[in-house]
């Protein structure tokens, strides 16, 4: 599992929550994304403090879950936040 | 020159547009006048400001049959007075919504006993239908093309043009002979199905997100499941200005639907639907979630 640090969201991100879930807007893409109740979980521990071991920890024990049955989905789902422009990209190496 | 001019120019402020409608042609002009008279500026009914000196947008009619329509975001030649009406309504809402300064959402807006009730809803899908269903259920008229804000969760601005109901709209609805004929579609004032205008109305109050009825699909509305931040969604998806400033856009819209009760059903027969939309808006308010709206 990599060691990365997840987040903070890209400079000038706009965030609303409604409800529980979070819609972000990224100056990058331009974009607002609407995120379900995972993908807020998600976002919310993005925050450049935790890396994807942690966040899987965190929400498997949130969930009751076994870590190993959602690391797939969460990795997942950073990803989209990256690609969605939420999210810094992981530096190359 | 000028005062010929003005005789046959109609004022009309949409979606806080100022626009100057020249029609050549006196009775098709008689007859815009009837229809766009929820619209006609009378210097800031919408709840703008007017900007009396603010430019009008121009759209020209020339001709007494063809009709040439000229305009910045509109142009058509109409073979038939019915494509006329139709086209110059076209011209109406393409230049208000190319140039409103507005926060704008394709969606109705009706308001009843203080309640504002609004209706996201791409063409077709029976948005037009529900607001005349409402409309005869007591409702005001506010507007069945766009939710308008100034860029903030306060009360939405009407815009109450011609609403444009399809034959079988207006067969279901019980109205027929009603309405001016209009390509394919037949125009109608709140007047005519003995509706107010709303040009004032409240702050958002419900949201009802539809979702189309079945081919064999039953008459009676069926709820279904549905999360506050799919409103967000379903209002951006029919965005007409939110790419202006999309976080600006995405605050407000927050606080809209932070601030509403919110439903997604699925169509049954339009009366039906009125019927169930009507008695979930005037049902007693839950009290506000503690949840939302604030940007982090």
């Amino acid at each position: 599992v990599s060691r990365q640090l997840i987040g903070p969201p890209v400079e000038g991100a706009t965030e609303v929550e409604v409800d529980g879930r979070v819609s972000a807007f990224s100056p990058l893409t331009r974009q607002i994304v609407v995120l379900n109740d995972t993908a807020s979980d998600i976002w919310r521990l993005a925050d450049g403090e935790h890396d994807l071991e942690a966040i899987v920890a965190l929400l498997a024990a949130a969930y009751s879950v076994a870590p190993e049955d959602i690391e797939a989905d969460v990795r997942h789902a950073v990803d989209e936040l990256v690609d969605a422009g939420l999210l810094p990209a992981a530096p190359e190496g | 020159m000028a005062e010929a001019l003005a005789a046959r120019t109609l004022a009309v402020r949409a979606l806080g547009v100022p626009l100057a409608l020249a029609v050549d042609d006196p009775a098709l002009r008689e007859t815009l006048s009837a229809l766009l008279a929820d619209v006609c500026d009378d210097g800031g009914r919408d709840g703008t400001d007017g900007s009396p000196g603010a430019p009008r947008v121009a759209i020209t009619v020339r001709g007494h049959g063809p009709w040439a329509v000229h305009s910045p975001a509109y142009d058509a030649r109409s073979s038939t007075v019915e494509r006329a009406l139709g086209d110059v309504c076209a011209a109406v809402n393409a230049n208000a919504v190319s140039a409103t300064p507005l926060l704008a959402f394709h969606a109705a807006v009706l308001a009843k006993q203080g309640r504002t009730l609004v209706v996201p809803g791409v063409s077709g899908l029976g948005k037009t239908t529900l607001t005349a269903g409402l409309l005869l259920r007591g409702w005001s008229y506010v507007s069945d093309e766009a939710l308008a804000l100034e860029w903030s969760p306060a009360a939405p601005l009407a815009y109450p043009r011609p609403l444009a109901l399809s034959a079988w709209s207006r067969s279901s609805l019980g109205l027929d002979g009603l309405g001016v004929p209009a390509d394919r579609e037949w125009l109608l004032r709140p007047a005519d199905l003995g509706a107010a205008v709303e040009h004032r109305p409240g702050p958002v109050t419900h949201l009802l997100l539809m979702e189309p009825r079945e081919a064999a699909g039953g008459a009676t509305p069926e709820p279904l499941p549905t999360h506050r931040s799919e409103a967000i969604s379903a209002l951006l998806q029919r965005g007409f200005t939110h790419v202006r400033d999309p976080a600006r856009a995405l605050t407000a819209l927050a606080g809209v639907v932070s601030a509403a009760a919110v439903t997604r059903v699925r169509q049954g027969t339009p009366e039906q639907t009125a019927a169930y939309a009507d008695a979930w808006a005037l049902a007693p308010l839950a009290p506000p979630a503690a949840t939302g709206g604030e940007p982090r």
